[in-house]
């Protein structure tokens, strides 16, 4: 391995006559599934980032690209993991065309950044992943860390207009333009999107825009059980009123947000738009009608400010014992009517084995997700996931055209090693030999994350 | 397994009722809404189920027969165009609305269910299917599917792929799976995504989980008229600039304006040089402040006229003109080619200059009307099918505007896909090593090539000759004869 690490090193520099390209230093900062890369290669450009795929691919080396490394605790641990590609030191705006609603950026630009570039214009992308700050463009598409948000402006994979990405063959592609509408051939972006740096690295994503709303607000309510706040979210849904976010909670994430919040319980419906003046109060307006109507209690009113805190808070995961490396978090996606059977399996799971829990479901998009964190240490979680994940897929029949998808978004690396962490093993056999065929044209020699993400690709 | 026995074997798997192998009837089906490209299938058959299409992918599997998938055969780029001697599978038959989950906003299809008749079942209890193709009073939600299909109000709303949560399709092994999800997320790579808009060339779709939307409360519908294109496109270009981005916003030129008026007269000034069609939705509050908006952008360049549809019946037929514009082209010409490149918006007033330039080149004529919010162009070429080698030069002076469209950083197809008529030009759009990863990723889904094959990548052995009028009259004398 050293002498192929050796060999693989010599070539990227003489390659790109980068010396500071590769580092065998600071690779704790990338440890992924409890192993650690040998080498952190920092390429600051498209053909560096070739170069450094083409030569591991050579080499048979293991590549993870990297991102802000806000989704290391998700995915299998990889097969192979000799290098670390962090996007850091491609990390710029390429071009802001504020007319056209576009901004075309490098992949390690933080979702933050982005945010300060298109702000002034009064534009936004839309991506809200966890922790901004740190996320970056590229690993918000490529991992699919579509937040609250995704209710009113789409999934991450909708953002994109054209992707300029490097593969292990030492190839490059452009697909896509910087246009709204487009089926010129396959969409390409869409398998890409959301693949988990499997198949390719992005060098470049033109990313779309939209005017962000003049004004902005949100309200809550208490509701005694989930099936109420459920019910009250899907009544919204059936209501023209575009949501900015539909966000249902339970006590343990009212209470994993902080005081500052004074979010109503045990289970609170929060929702917040954005439109000019008369339409937000509106909105607002027939919201509040409709949380009274559905039995909502204590109603709390959120002004511009207080809006756009909680939105960055839900959006985040929840901290404490709740980020902690031996706690779960889980989610589970299907029709808005099973959200409650979802929360009855988070509710479950947590018994098993006596985890706290912390709910929050994007109720309008069919997702819920929740956090478990075991209250001694030791605890088995096995069961707990088990416990979720059976409860869950007991509400799909497909059949009836019914569906249900469970994950593990994050866990310790021993539940990961033992379990289908993508919930792969309720996936059409079919599709999954699709998907291994795709990733064998991508990247035959499984040079990319090679082992980590659905069916262990 | 040779031919006859490949039909007598399709003939059980879908019933006598519904197969057709005569040539006079199988002249029905020779080309799909693009009638320059034609290419006789060896069957016609109507499966009625998943199971059906199922048996009818492994006898043409047996028999090494390519399968084309087709709905109602409305696609503009030739993409339901079947392969000579291959077997056309077409879905109208699978036309049941199996399940409308209004408590979920989900609606579970047949692909044969046509596009508005979805939401003509839900429009009564809030809620319509938004994709909305010009075709949708005859196009299949199932074809829709596979091009990716557009329409005046995506622009708010999105693309079909949108609007799709999940499909059973069928593969060339004539495995039936199921991809996507009912909620927002699924396992693996979006291969629903990537499905949708594969224009049969990956497998059929035999069974649809849409979303339903809820009915806007409020639409105001305008009118704007301006003196020359270059206003209207400046405009369009201002509006999304500011980010007041309507429901639909549609413009048409001079020659648009001039046939809809001699056909339908739906109201639109004769001495502009173009219109804007602007639809606003959604809460009546919410309207009214960018209606002011776009008034405002629309007076500061220029606008002649601007009217608002005081009724429903007046915005019916502002809408009318708009949809049955193509259809009036008939009025100022024998034939027309209709293309759709997409350009950025900001870009629309210097690429439609460039059209003019092209066509006087061309010495042929060419029209505007297009979703200019989208940027989502369709110059149609007007020219005479009758007149030998006119056909050909109109297609060539399309495959310019295409190129031209790529020029200024669009693409070559915004929603009618790339079929047969575009393929060449994918060169022009594409580099070698992109194009040969799309070869690659079409291999890994369809190994054995089973379905629709000479569509979309250039080059491969399927050719679709150019077919004028004359030759079709010839062609159809044959038919007859056979």
């Amino acid at each position: 391995m050293a002498a192929s690490l050796d060999a693989f090193a010599r070539a990227v520099e003489a390659d790109t006559g980068d010396p500071s390209l590769l580092s065998g230093d600071g690779t704790g900062m990338y440890v992924l599934g409890g192993r650690m890369p040998f080498l952190v290669a920092r390429p600051a450009s498209h053909e560096a980032v070739l170069s450094v795929l083409a030569r591991a691919s050579e080499g048979s080396l293991g590549v993870v690209p990297w991102g802000g490394g806000t989704s290391r605790r998700a995915g299998y641990p990889p097969e192979r993991y000799d290098v670390a590609l962090s996007t850091e030191r491609l990390s710029a705006a390429v071009d802001f065309l504020c007319d056209d609603l576009t901004a075309v950026v490098q992949p390690g630009m933080t979702i933050e950044s982005l945010n300060r570039l298109t702000r002034p214009e009064g534009q936004t992308a839309g991506l809200d992943p966890a922790n901004p700050g740190k996320a970056t463009v590229g690993g918000t598409v490529f991992a699919e860390r579509s937040g609250p948000q995704r209710v009113r402006w789409g999934r991450a994979r909708d953002r994109v207009m054209r992707l300029k990405v490097a593969l292990p063959d030492g190839s490059s592609h452009t697909y896509g333009a910087l246009v709204v509408k487009n089926v010129t051939g396959y969409d390409m972006n869409r398998l890409l999107a959301g693949s988990w740096g499997t198949l390719a690295v992005a060098t470049e994503l033109a990313i779309r825009l939209y005017k962000a709303p003049e004004r902005s607000g949100a309200r809550a309510a208490g509701f005694g059980t989930a099936g109420e706040a459920f019910r009250a979210a899907r009544r919204l849904m059936a209501l023209p009123l575009h949501p900015l976010w539909v966000e249902v909670l339970d006590a343990g994430r009212i209470e994993a947000l902080g005081e500052r919040y004074f979010l109503p319980g045990p289970w609170c419906l929060a929702a917040a738009f954005g439109d000019f003046e008369e339409g937000l109060a509106e909105a607002l307006r027939r919201f509040e009608d409709l949380l009274g109507r559905e039995g909502g209690r204590e109603l709390a009113r959120l002004d511009e400010e207080e809006t756009a805190r909680l939105g960055a808070a839900l959006a985040d995961q929840p901290g404490g014992d709740f980020a902690r490396e031996e706690s779960l978090a889980v989610r589970a996606s299907g029709r808005a009517d099973q959200l409650p059977r979802f929360a009855r399996a988070a509710e479950e799971a947590a018994g098993k084995g006596g985890f706290r829990r912390a709910v929050a479901a994007h109720a309008g998009s069919g997702v819920l997700r929740a956090w478990l964190a075991p209250r001694e240490r030791g605890v088995e979680p096995r069961a707990a996931w088990d416990a979720f994940a059976s409860l869950c897929r007991a509400g799909a029949d497909p059949a009836a055209g019914r569906f249900v998808h469970v994950r593990l978004d994050g866990g310790p690396t021993s539940l990961r090693e033992q379990i289908p962490v993508w919930g792969e093993d309720a996936l059409d056999p079919a599709a999954l030999v699709l998907m291994r065929r795709l990733k064998r044209e991508y990247d035959p020699t499984r040079t990319l994350s090679p082992g980590r993400f659905v069916g262990r690709l | 397994m040779d031919q006859a026995t490949l039909i007598q074997k399709l003939t059980e798997a879908v019933g006598a009722d519904y197969i057709h192998t005569d040539p006079v009837a199988l002249r029905a089906y020779d080309c799909d809404a693009l009638t320059i490209y034609k290419g006789q299938p060896s069957a016609v058959v109507l499966p009625g189920s998943t199971e059906e299409v199922q048996r009818v992918v492994r006898l043409c599997r047996e028999a090494g027969v390519p399968l084309i998938p087709r709905g109602a055969g409305t696609c503009l780029s030739g993409g339901a165009t079947p392969a000579p001697g291959g077997v056309l599978a077409v879905f109208v038959r699978m036309n049941r609305i199996i399940e409308i989950d209004y408590e979920n906003r989900l609606a579970r299809v047949q692909p044969g269910v046509v596009n508005l008749h979805l939401s003509r079942e839900t429009l009564p209890r809030g809620f319509h299917y938004a994709p909305d193709p010009s075709s949708q009073m005859a196009c299949t939600i199932g074809g829709n599917a596979a091009e990716n299909s557009g329409g005046a109000h995506c622009l708010k709303y999105g693309m079909t792929t949108n609007h799709i949560q999940g499909m059973t399709v069928v593969l060339g092994s004539g495995d039936a799976v199921h991809l996507g999800a009912d909620g927002d997320e699924t396992p693996g790579l979006d291969l629903r995504g990537f499905f949708v808009g594969s224009e049969g060339t990956f497998a059929a779709i035999t069974e649809l989980t849409v979303r339903l939307t809820p009915n806007p409360e409020g639409v105001r519908t305008m009118l704007a008229c301006f003196k020359e294109v270059g206003d209207a496109c400046r405009t369009v270009s201002e509006v999304i600039a500011a980010g007041a981005v309507p429901a639909a916003m549609e413009l048409m030129d001079r020659y648009t304006i001039e046939a809809v008026e001699k056909v339908m007269q739906a109201g639109y000034p004769r001495d502009a040089g173009a219109v804007l069609l602007i639809e606003l939705d959604g809460l009546p509050s919410s309207i009214r402040p960018l209606e002011k908006i776009i008034r405002d952008i629309c007076m500061k360049n220029g606008c002649a006229t601007f009217r608002l549809a005081q009724s429903e019946a007046e915005r019916e037929s502002l809408w009318m003109g708009r949809k049955k514009a193509f259809g009036a082209f008939g009025a100022i010409a024998p034939a027309y080619y209709c293309l759709d490149g997409t350009v950025p918006r900001s870009k629309l007033a210097e690429v439609i200059d460039e059209f003019d330039r092209i066509a006087a080149r061309y010495g042929l004529r060419i029209t505007n009307v297009f979703h200019a919010g989208d940027g989502s162009l369709h110059p149609n070429v007007l020219f005479d099918d009758r007149v030998p080698g006119e056909t050909e030069r109109a297609v060539e002076c399309g495959a310019e505007v295409l190129r031209a469209c790529i020029r200024a950083g669009g693409v070559l197809s915004g929603e009618h896909g790339i079929g047969i008529e575009k393929k060449r030009e994918m060169r022009d759009q594409f580099d070698a090593a992109t194009l040969g990863i799309m070869e690659r990723a079409r291999e890994a889904v369809d190994p054995d090539g089973m379905f629709n094959p000479g569509k979309i990548l250039p080059g491969g052995e399927v050719e679709f000759p150019i077919c004028d009028a004359s030759q079709g009259v010839a062609r159809m004398a044959a038919a007859f004869t056979k």
